[in-house]
């Protein structure tokens, strides 16, 4: 039994072996191509294994055929499991591609080559595929492309209609949305500088039904309007209109087992697109030059109206009333000629106001212009304003026609202030500019160098950083100052009780010479100075009371403030008191005031200390 | 060293001078040139003083003025707006330029300025870039020394300083704004002028189609040069490559 199904498993294994196989083909959908028309070859490598990358077949171009370009894809593979009379098998397969894209350059037959890949040192080769390049597009009734011209003969100057329409069985599998860029530069290089073809309702694509040869399309419609500009017959080309013909893409295995399922519309499939030109009717168009023109023909083409109006009806001489003359035109702004308006006598006309707007309809352009003349009658009595004329060319016709208003009246009263006598009147006229010209040159100028770039001159570079430096050695300089002045303050602060002392040794040493009065005065001096200096605050001219208020209000020891009050009182005694000094006396006060100068210091020192 | 260094420094000074006289004598000449309608020895004597290295809104206005005699309007317009960068206050020029552009085949709407738009441009043309950066220079010195004096004077003196040390400041920030757009402008704007009578814009440097076609005497924005092609755009955005002998660079 074991070597039994040993020997099936062998036989199985060998079976796969012998299966394994390298197909190489070539395929197309259509072998009749236009010239110019492109025509895909999609050329297939299937293998059992993956063979690494190989690079699609080269191929040159050649005088019957264009390469535009050649694409791999893949490799892809895929897998699946058969099951043949209870016998289960697992395949896998892996796929290139190389998708050759060709436009024949010439009519006639061609073939594209056979193209061939080496394998494990195995040639393989596809076959070779004819076309035939033809000079017109094969017609595809799923699409049809219509030019249709309002007038097949008009005059210069008028106005048509042009239609460009794209027809598309309903149904068909073709997407022709995205030929209508393509295909409004083609219609305009179509009909050359002899016409001024005008796109009517921009951006918009008008879309409708209809039945043609019994069956419904989609109508998507490109209007213009169109101008002939030059007289003569002329033979508009076809316009090539160029689509998409949409596909299922074909799957590259007939399987019965696995299409049922996996080859149908259940996962979708892939659709190809592939490009499509079609190409419009040809028109053939007379345009006739105009006639000789009348005398006064100012280059009107087409239907025109006139009328008139003056608001109000009556005034007095003097003010103003108002003309108002309304050209209608079915014709372009540009096209619509001026009008004037006739002398009126008696009457000062001022230049008038124009208005003009064209409205854009589906039979074409149509143009009404306003003229709005101020005029100022100058005497009383009826004033005629005579008929306004417009000599236009009617291409229905084919004769020149004259437009006219019909005469207006005018009841002019009596102006205020003095009656007009019939006199000859001078109306005032505007100063106009009836030319122009350029300006005279500048003569009496002296010639000095101007540089285009005065920036970048070095005097500019140097100057503009001076502002910031003087101010900035300003800001400096007051800074330093200030601290100078804190700094002498602090040291007068600090060097206040040994200068006290100083002075109060040089006392001692003259204390000898130095009369009473003297004496005591410049110990109370020092005792001054040294409270200035040390509380920062002018002691001298306060009384007492100031003095001590003063220093208790600078946290000063209680104790130290009454012991310098009693000597100075006591300093006061010898001054005001009558009182004698001798010279131990004298010795005394001076140590004293030296003790008690030296105690306040302490006191001052502890107080910071807290 | 001392000895040749002054001699050289002479000797600019020197040559300065003659260039200076040399320029005033020329330009006196095409003016008598202009006068007698000999447009283009006149035009001749004005390309000599500024191929001498003088640059001058006068000669470029007068040499502007000779080109359109002789009908060549690109560069006459191209002499213009040259004579307009350096003075852009010039009433001559500016109606000459205008006059030129309504004369010119191609019409170029310019974008429209509401009032307020009118008045800033007017204020920012009033004074030439030379003007305005030595004002500049002056503003900022005056305020510094104010700011300065104001340190050290009285409460009352310095406030008064500080209240026109800001409204000069205010001043000098307006002025320094203006002369900075002047400087970017020139320093990274480019326009040129076609001097041929008529070119085509192309899509692509050598490129083969047509974008559109421009017309002697036209103003464009040069916005990038590669090689010998310009990629030019018009005020309302219209944009090509042209060939830059085609043009004449403001």
């Amino acid at each position: 039994m074991k070597s039994a199904v040993k020997s099936i498993f062998t036989i199985l294994l060998l079976c796969t072996g012998i299966y394994s196989q390298i197909t190489f083909t070539a395929n197309t959908e259509r072998t009749t191509v236009a010239i110019g028309e492109q025509a895909v070859i999609i050329v297939s490598l299937v293998a059992d294994k993956n063979l690494g990358t190989i690079q699609p077949p080269p191929i040159e171009s050649n005088e019957s055929f264009a390469v535009i370009n050649a694409v791999r894809r893949g490799p892809s593979s895929s897998s699946y499991i058969e099951i043949i009379n209870g016998v289960t098998k697992q395949r896998s397969e892996v796929q290139y591609q190389f998708i050759y894209t060709i436009s024949p350059k010439k009519a006639g037959s061609f073939q594209f080559p056979s193209l061939s890949v080496s394998i494990d040192g195995t040639e393989y080769t596809t076959k070779a595929i004819p076309f035939n390049a033809t000079t017109e597009v094969v017609k595809n009734s799923d699409v049809k492309i219509q030019l249709r011209f309002g007038k097949s003969s008009l005059y210069t100057g008028e106005q048509t209609t042009l239609e460009f329409r794209v027809c598309q069985r309903a149904q068909a599998q073709v997407d022709v949305r995205n030929g209508f860029g393509g295909a409004l530069e083609k219609i305009e290089k179509s009909f050359g500088k002899d016409f001024a073809l005008h796109r009517l309702f921009t951006n918009q694509v008008a879309q409708s039904q209809e039945r043609i040869d019994g069956e419904i399309y989609n109508i998507y419609t490109l209007k213009f309007i169109a101008f002939a500009l030059n007289s003569g017959s002329f033979s508009i080309p076809s316009v090539p209109f160029e689509y998409q013909e949409l596909r299922r893409a074909q799957r590259r295995r007939v399987d019965p087992f696995m299409d049922d399922f996996f080859g149908g519309d259940f996962f979708g499939g892939g659709v190809q697109a592939t490009p499509r030109t079609a190409l419009s009717n040809q028109l053939s168009i007379t345009v006739k030059q105009l006639p000789p023109p009348p005398a006064g023909y100012n280059g009107s083409v087409g239907k025109f109206t006139l009328s008139a109006s003056v608001e109000p009806r009556e005034v007095p001489a003097g003010e103003a009333a108002t003309i108002k003359i309304t050209l209608r035109g079915n014709t372009k702004a540009s096209s619509v000629g001026e009008i004037t308006l006739p002398k009126i006598d008696n009457c000062e006309v001022f230049t008038p106001e124009k208005q003009t707007s064209t409205d854009t309809t589906a039979n074409g352009f149509s143009t009404r212009k306003t003229f709005k003349y101020m005029i100022i009658p100058q005497e009383k009595g009826t004033l005629t304003i005579p008929p306004v004329t417009l000599s236009y060319f009617d291409p229905e016709s084919g004769t020149y026609k004259t437009e006219s208003t019909a005469p207006l009246s005018l009841t002019v009263t009596e102006g205020k202030g003095s009656v007009k006598k019939v006199t000859r009147y001078m109306s005032q006229e505007e100063i106009r500019q009836i030319g122009q010209d350029i300006r005279f040159i500048k003569t009496g100028v002296t010639i000095k160098h101007q540089s285009d770039a005065p920036y970048r001159n070095a005097v500019f570079y140097l100057l503009l950083p001076l502002p910031f430096v003087i101010f900035i050695l300003s800001l400096l300089y007051k800074f330093q100052a200030s601290q100078r002045q804190r700094n002498s303050s602090r040291f007068t602060k600090q060097k206040a009780l040994s200068t006290a002392l100083k002075q109060l040794n040089l006392i001692k040493k003259q204390q000898k010479e130095l009369p009473q009065s003297a004496f005591l005065g410049k110990t109370g001096q020092i005792l001054e100075n040294y409270i200035s200096d040390k509380f920062d605050f002018p002691a001298t001219g306060r009384t007492l009371e100031e003095l001590k208020d003063e220093l208790l209000q600078r946290n000063i020891d209680e104790k130290v403030v009454s012991e310098m009050t009693q000597f100075i009182q006591y300093l006061d005694s010898f001054r005001f008191g009558g009182l004698t000094f001798n010279e131990s006396s004298r010795l005394s006060t001076v140590e004293k005031a030296a003790v008690f100068l030296e105690s306040l210091e302490r006191g001052i020192k502890k107080e910071k200390q807290k | 060293m001392r000895f040749t260094l002054t001699v050289l420094m002479f000797a600019i000074l020197f040559s300065t001078r003659i260039d200076a006289s040399e320029a005033q004598r020329m330009f006196e000449t095409a003016n008598d040139f202009y006068s007698k309608e000999a447009y283009d020895s006149a035009a001749n004597y004005y390309e000599k003083i500024i191929t001498s290295g003088t640059i001058n809104s006068t000669v470029y206005y007068n040499l502007g003025n000779s080109y359109y005699r002789l009908k060549k309007p690109g560069l006459a317009r191209l002499y213009y707006e040259k004579a307009l960068k350096l003075s852009p206050s010039d009433k001559d020029i500016e109606t000459n330029i205008k006059f030129i552009s309504a004369n010119i085949v191609d019409r170029v709407p310019e974008p429209d300025r509401d009032f307020l738009e009118t008045l800033l441009w007017n204020l920012h043309i009033l004074l030439s870039l030379k003007t305005q950066l030595w004002l500049l220079v002056a503003f900022l010195l005056v305020i510094s020394l104010l700011l300065s004096f104001a340190l050290y004077t009285n409460r009352n003196r310095r406030l008064w300083m500080i209240y026109i040390s800001v409204l000069l400041s205010l001043v000098t920030t307006v002025l320094g704004i203006s002369a900075g757009v002047k400087i970017y402008d020139l320093e990274k704007k480019s326009y040129g002028i076609v001097l041929v009578p008529s070119l085509d814009a192309m899509n692509q440097p050598d490129g083969s189609k047509i974008l559109f076609t421009a017309h002697e005497g036209t103003r464009f924005f040069i916005r990038k040069v590669e090689g010998d092609w310009s990629l030019v755009s018009l005020p309302n955005g219209v944009s090509g490559w042209i060939r830059n002998s085609d043009i004449g660079k403001i």
